[in-house]
């Protein structure tokens, strides 16, 4: 076999897996259709967008277009090293079965099929919409030689673009797996990264992020490749540049292919650091524990010190709590925007910081015991022990932060302190109750496997349909306090009845809180049946 | 590739990773067309030293050679090798013979001779009916023989197998050990790591016993267990639980004739043999 062709039959094997793992997956599936239809509009909008930059080409000056079409590539490089770079990170350099593929081909085999793998997934949809769009704009210009040229040149950036993704990818895996430091707060980076990834969006400030790398590059050959696409197309493009893109991307392909053996090697046979996780033996013997000790029987105390300890030795586990509070995202963005906090944002919180008290812990009893369940089935009055410490280990974790802060923004919103203390009693009850409304919607729709929830961490989260019902049902028992609290409804029918919004304020509260009693006691009562009677299939 | 006289052979191979020594100073020689046993408890070393023989760690010192390439020429080393981790290294999203073939490819084995190999081993491993099954759908045991034939397809002359009979039922378990026999027959190596002291026993013509990177004793079963006390009826299992516990907190029995001698003294009766 020549050197060649194992690369392909790697990439080939990888694309048959991929393939077959969204096929046995709908939600993969549903997110592809998704997605598809998503950028359908997009690409003919940017087809169409092409051919209209066609015609304005033709019929303008020569000289700022060239230093737009330059600007518009190093762009587009940018991004595709960004992305190429993420996916090649979270993806491609960690593959399955690495030991038995490096016992049979080298490791220049298996990082060329990986690259390989991603230079033909971006060029399925770079050079098919691409080619649509060179068409149109070729057209719109009046200029058929742009076709090759800008072909060429989106041919170029990928093969150009992927590789320094990989690199950029390559070395950041490299540090992680040989810095003790970069190791142990690995979560606490990625971490730090998502939250500046969303915080870019909702601020709209990437331009700021990218211009200084753009400023960078400018001076670079990748700033060449503007020449080579508007080649033919009498705006000032240097020929010299251009060809100085095709040189350019010849000795970065050689470069780059003799980087990504050697740090792919450096990779994968690296010892790498070994961070141990040595846990105080001691934690459950505390005071803390003794105190709940003496309120909730020793199986109870026992549920709520195992749910601390996994949420603190393994917290990516529990991101899926997290996903509530992007809708905490926008009203953050704009407090800290125009530096007041409005009167929606602690209801924001208090809805969020419910959610999140309930689905914890709670909303997967039955199911995240994993592979203790049998023996858990099998200790004494397992309905109480699973289903009480479930509910309170949220409860006592999430509720005292939840009231806290939904009390403190709401002094420092335009509510009246009695709406706050109002509001801070319901957040109290809500997000205490919320564990037991979940007892019984996830006991309904267990979810027994784990999943993955990053690409080295696998576990067992509640059930797409155990999320969507009791988000519904959180929904509708809060709704009576969110809206007797909120700046504009809570007004309105404070005016219509004659009333102070304290009091309407105080409807809502007691309203949300029988409704809470009655769904979560309801709940907790078919949680404790079916724990009870729960036999293993 | 001329064949050395030596199929595995390591002098003072070491690994140390950070201030701990996983494996050290191993000095070993296994001839061609044996069975080495390697034994040792959890965490002695075994599979730290078995990477180190397959390539895939880089040893701290010392030197090892397969068929006398040294392991850092790791594709003349890919080769020789054939390799079953504990772990079967099997892709879920494949069938059983789409995983043998595209490993078959991988090892440029040419097509008709693979697909014989294939089915010769399906047949063998009571896996024709299943061959065409999504690996996801395979029980323990069928994912260990799909592991099992990955390492013996291309031939290879040295093989290396963690646990081979993990998994699997005492028919297949059969199975294996026999083929392991044929391998040998036919002058193949095979470097066999497991717990199943009565596969050792069985099979293997040399056992070396690892215990925290430290190489205790080996030898042939029969000299291994002639070592202990003159007592009826000693197995195998009596001279690893004695060596195993002189390095630990208590030392019942001696399998270098009760005297309770220090480590280095071992090592040295392990290298005379």
């Amino acid at each position: 076999m020549t050197r060649a062709k194992r690369p392909r039959l790697i990439a080939r094997t990888e694309f048959r897996r991929r393939w077959r793992t969204m096929k046995g997956n709908p939600m993969q599936l549903l997110a592809l259709a998704f997605a598809a239809v998503m950028l359908l509009p997009f690409s003919l909008g940017g087809v169409f967008g092409a051919y209209l930059a066609g015609g304005f080409v033709a019929g303008n000056e020569a000289e700022p277009l060239i230093e737009w079409t330059r600007m518009v590539f190093v762009y587009g490089w940018i991004f595709v090293v960004g992305f190429g770079g993420y996916r090649a990170y979270a993806v491609a350099l960690r593959p399955d079965n690495l030991d038995g593929l490096l016992t049979t081909v080298s490791h220049r085999d298996v990082i060329a099929g990986l690259v390989l793998t991603e230079f033909v997934l971006w060029s399925a949809f770079f050079l098919t919409v691409g080619s649509a769009a060179t068409v149109a704009f070729a057209v719109g210009a009046g200029s058929l030689l742009t076709i090759p040229a800008l072909l060429l040149t989106l041919c170029l950036l990928l093969a150009t673009g992927i590789p320094a993704g990989f690199l950029l990818a390559l070395g950041v895996r490299n540090a992680g797996v040989r810095s003790r430091l970069l190791s142990r707060l690995r979560t606490l980076f990625l971490l730090l990264f998502g939250i500046g990834y969303f915080a870019l969006i909702f601020t709209n400030a990437f331009a700021s992020v990218l211009e200084p790398i753009y400023r960078v590059l400018a001076p670079t050959p990748i700033d060449w490749f503007g020449d080579l696409a508007a080649i033919g197309l009498g705006i000032g493009a240097s020929p010299l540049r251009a060809i100085g893109a095709v040189g350019f991307t010849a000795l970065f392909a050689v470069a780059s292919v003799v980087s990504l053996f050697r740090l792919a090697e450096w990779l994968w046979y690296a010892d790498g650091v070994h961070v141990t996780h040595e846990a105080e033996r001691s934690a459950d013997q505390s005071s803390w524990f003794a105190g709940l000790s003496r309120i909730f029987s020793q199986p109870v105390v026992g549920v709520i010190a195992v749910d601390w300890k996994r949420a603190r030795r393994s917290p990516l586990s529990l991101s899926f709590a997290l996903y509530p509070l992007i809708v905490l995202a926008g009203p953050v963005v704009t407090a800290v925007q125009t530096g007041e906090i409005g009167t929606s944002l602690p209801l924001w919180v208090l809805i969020s910081g419910t959610w999140v008290a309930g689905s914890l812990f709670a909303l997967n009893v039955v199911g995240q015991e994993g592979a203790a369940l049998p023996i858990t089935l099998l200790s004494d009055a397992p309905e109480r022990s699973l289903v009480v410490g479930h509910v309170v280990s949220g409860a006592l974790l999430i509720a005292p932060m939840t009231v806290t802060t939904t009390v403190v923004t709401g002094i420092l919103s335009p509510l009246s302190i009695a709406v706050v203390v109002s509001l801070g009693v319901s957040a109290l009850v809500l997000s205490a109750v919320s564990g037991a409304i979940a007892t019984g919607i996830g006991v309904g729709f267990p979810r027994f496997e784990a999943v993955s929830v990053s690409r080295s961490t696998k576990a067992i989260v509640p059930s797409v349909f155990a999320f969507v019902i009791y988000s519904v049902v959180v929904l509708v028992v809060a709704l009576p306090t969110v809206i007797a609290h909120s700046g504009i409804a809570g007004h309105a029918l404070a005016s219509f009845v004659g009333v102070d919004q304290f009091v309407i304020g105080l409807i809502g509260m007691v309203t949300s809180a029988v409704l809470a009693g009655l769904a979560g006691a309801v709940s907790m009562y078919v949680a404790r049946n079916r724990v009870s009677e729960y036999r293993l299939e | 590739m001329t064949r050395n006289s030596t199929a595995i052979a390591t002098r003072s191979l070491t690994k140390r990773f950070g201030s701990e020594s996983a494996v050290d100073g191993l000095d070993l020689s296994v001839d061609h067309g044996t069975v080495y046993g390697f034994l040792g408890p959890n965490g002695a070393g075994k599979t730290t030293t078995m990477r180190m023989l397959t390539s895939l760690t880089q040893p701290t010192d010392g030197q090892a050679w397969i068929d006398g390439n040294p392991v850092s020429d790791r594709d003349a080393i890919r080769e020789s090798i054939g390799y079953l981790p504990e772990e079967p290294p099997v892709f879920d999203e494949l069938t059983g013979r789409e995983q043998l073939e595209y490993f078959g490819r991988l090892r440029d084995i040419p097509a008709t001779e693979m697909e014989t190999r294939i089915v010769d081993w399906l047949d063998r491993f009571d896996l024709t009916d299943d061959a065409d099954k999504r690996i996801d759908d395979y029980s323990k045991g069928m994912r260990q023989k799909i592991g099992l034939i990955q390492a013996l397809l291309h031939e290879p002359d040295v093989v290396f197998l963690d646990e081979p009979t993990s998994g699997l039922d005492p028919r297949a378990a059969r199975t294996v050990l026999d083929v392991i026999a044929e391998l040998t027959e036919e002058g193949h190596t095979v470097f066999l790591s497991t717990h199943i002291l009565s596969v050792v026993e069985e099979l293997a013509d040399v056992v070396g016993v690892l215990y925290e990177g430290d190489l205790v004793t080996e030898g042939s079963p029969a000299e291994l267990t002639a070592r202990m006390e003159a007592e009826e009826g000693t197995t195998l299992e009596d001279v690893f639980l004695s060596v195993t516990a002189e390095r630990g907190p208590a030392a019942p029995r001696s399998a270098t004739g009760g005297t309770g001698d220090a480590p280095d003294s071992q090592d040295e009766q392990a290298t005379d043999q």
